[in-house]
């Protein structure tokens, strides 16, 4: 116990010292950085981690079925036999809470990732090249801030119909203006700096000066907005839910079981309150980890 | 004659602002020899940092290009469209920035960055342009070469990331290294550790044009100098002939404006007013404003930049009558 201690220990002196004599730091350097400066963040990765597995394992931990009823169980609270109680439908809530993992996280993640990417490529190319450009791009990104979200949304979702995959998609192109709004002014503000210009006079091209040199930049911003992204989609999604747009009974996803509780929020507080507090669970950890991420990434703040 | 490598031939370059057009640099010649240094001295906004940039095509907007010529080893390369002009940048012609603190990309690795134009231009795999980083880091002092590959730009000094940058400037060995203050944010010390880098540079064939506004650092390093004022060549001359025999007012006043502990007096002296306003420069001579020696002909017409022998020449319509001060 006291060797492995020590052993740690060890490990922590020689990172820091790496990152001080300015050598390479490997994946497994950074992430033992993490670890050894921001406890709360690996928490933060354990309990994703945790979600994920039970995402994925979902069958073999539960007896029940997400989708059966069981109406002489209904709303049973909490007890031996359903850890969490029963819904109105007498299905098991662990169980719709582990099947529902699945879609959330998913709603979560990819739309937010997509949204990314294309709203980090085109506020880059607006920022960068200017001009007409630029003017045509934001005024697009405009017009889709300026359109009701969720209006948008649903309009989307009409015309494509429900479905998992067709959420992802309406996430994606609700999530990218605002990032690529972002992503503009950062890339404005960084393409004034000396060593783009100093890049230019080795020969490197505008177009390799865009990602190899501004998008680097752009990271540290990139990551906090993701996390702060992912629980608005999580949360978007729920609202879509509920309008009958996203996922439907019986299927599950953590927003639309919120919403079918609230009819029983007296009564059975538990059917919101576990989706709830595995939505905020989530949210955290996806923000903690950012937070901790970025200042591990970004290496303007190491040594500080 | 050594062959020049670098040629300026009547460059003008302007910004074209809303309030109209501003000349920063104006009928500019300059020559560099083959392994020869050349500098470029002048006060803050006389147009020094414009007309280097201009000749890499690295003026930002709304500044551009007028008129002019740049002739690179017998190539003009100001008229090549800009594909070609990436192609030689880096790669024929190099350009060391002036603060080695901003010039450097902060999240990327110092080794990436120095051995970016190598990829670019020779097509190099990783593995050699690392080797070839390498030497070009022991080449400029660099200690523990290769560690340093690794290193990102904050965890390096003021002098060993201007020492970067001169790596990077000269890992394709370009023909013609151009130099915009490459000291000036650096402390004396370090500052003597690249400037006897640069004439190391210089004695193995590259040419080198320098800007700077400290004499010091001129006379130590040049063998030729260019004196500019208000985006005109004002005085041109060996560097011996220019310190020991200066013959325009603005060049002289330049020069007594050093301090210098050897000379002594209470109070340094200056070049009384200030840069006049490039929106609009006066009809004469751009210095009659501040020459203490101001005729009414400097007001009305421009002197020609005359050649009073051995190369040395003056933009002054009092030079080259024997009135050497």
């Amino acid at each position: 116990m006291f060797g492995k201690k020590k052993k740690l220990m060890a490990a922590g002196e020689d990172v820091r010292l790496k990152s001080q004599i300015g050598e390479a730091e490997t994946f497994w350097d950074l992430m033992r950085r993490l670890a050894k400066e921001n406890k709360l963040a690996v928490f933060s990765a354990v309990v994703i981690l945790l979600f994920i597995l039970a995402a994925i394992f979902a069958p073999f931990l539960t007896p029940y079925s997400y989708k059966d009823m069981d109406l002489l169980n209904r709303l049973s609270p909490p007890s031996g036999a359903h850890l969490l109680g029963t819904d109105e439908g007498g299905r098991d809530i662990l169980t719709r809470m582990l099947y529902g993992s699945r879609v959330s996280l998913m709603i979560g993640v990819l739309p937010t990732l997509l949204g990314m990417i294309l709203g980090a490529a085109l506020g880059i190319i607006a920022g960068v090249i200017g001009g007409k450009t630029d003017a045509i791009i934001m005024r697009i990104a405009d017009i889709t801030l300026g359109f009701p979200s969720m209006l948008l949304a649903m309009l989307i979702m009409y015309t494509l119909g429900g479905g998992l995959m067709n959420v992802v998609l309406t996430l994606s192109l609700v999530n990218w203006a605002s990032v690529s709004r972002i992503v503009r002014s950062e890339a404005i503000r960084l393409k004034q700096n000396e060593y783009v210009e100093a890049a230019r006079a080795i020969g490197v091209k505008k177009r390799v000066i865009l990602w190899r040199h501004i998008l680097p930049n752009c990271l540290p911003t990139l990551i906090v907005l993701f996390t702060l992204n992912v629980p608005s989609s999580i949360l978007t999604e729920s609202s879509l839910s509920f309008l009958g747009l996203g996922i439907q009974v019986p299927d599950a996803s953590w927003g639309l079981m919120v919403n079918m509780g609230r009819q029983f929020l007296y009564i059975a507080p538990w059917l919101s309150l576990v989706p709830s507090a595995a939505i905020m669970l989530v949210v955290l950890a996806f923000n903690f980890l950012g937070d901790g991420l970025r200042d591990v990434l970004d290496p303007h703040q190491k040594n500080q | 004659m050594e062959k020049n490598m670098l040629e300026i031939r009547h460059l003008s370059a302007s910004f074209f602002t809303q309030k109209g057009e501003v000349k920063a640099v104006n009928d500019v010649c300059i020559e560099v020899p083959k392994g020869k240094i050349v500098g470029i001295v002048g006060e803050s906004g006389c147009g020094k940092s414009m007309t280097v940039r201009a000749c890499m095509g690295l003026l930002k907007y709304p500044g551009r290009v007028v008129g002019g010529e740049a002739w690179l080893d017998g190539k003009e390369i100001l008229s090549l469209p800009e594909k070609e002009k990436c192609a030689i940048r880096g790669d024929e012609i190099a350009m060391v920035f002036q603060d080695p603190m901003t010039s450097l990309n902060p999240v990327v690795r110092v080794g990436k960055q120095v051995t970016e134009a190598l990829r670019l231009h020779r097509n190099m795999p990783a593995a050699e342009a690392r080797r070839e980083a390498v030497a070009m880091f022991e080449a400029v002092g660099i200690p523990e070469a290769k560690k340093r590959l690794s290193s990102y730009p904050h965890q390096l000094s003021g002098g060993l990331r201007q020492r970067v940058m001169i790596a990077m400037a000269m890992i394709c060995h370009p023909k013609v290294l151009i130099a915009d203050e490459p000291t000036t944010a650096l402390d004396v010390t370090v500052e003597a550790q690249i400037l006897r880098l640069m004439k190391k540079l210089c004695s193995d064939g590259t040419s080198v044009l320098i800007i700077s506004h400290n004499l010091g650092v001129i006379a130590q390093l040049c063998d030729y100098v260019y004196v500019m004022y208000a985006g005109r060549i004002v005085e041109q001359a060996d560097t011996f002939t220019l310190f020991e025999e200066p013959l325009h007012p603005y060049t002289r006043g330049l020069l007594s404006s050093v301090s210098s502990l050897r000379r002594g007096g209470d109070k340094l002296d200056t070049i009384p007013g200030v840069v006049p306003n490039l929106l609009h420069l006066p009809a004469g001579c751009s210095f009659s404003l501040r020459c203490e020696r101001c005729e009414e002909k400097c007001r009305e017409c421009l002197p020609d930049l005359m050649d009073v022998g051995d190369g040395h020449k003056v933009r002054c319509h009092f030079a080259g009558r024997g009135e050497k001060a």
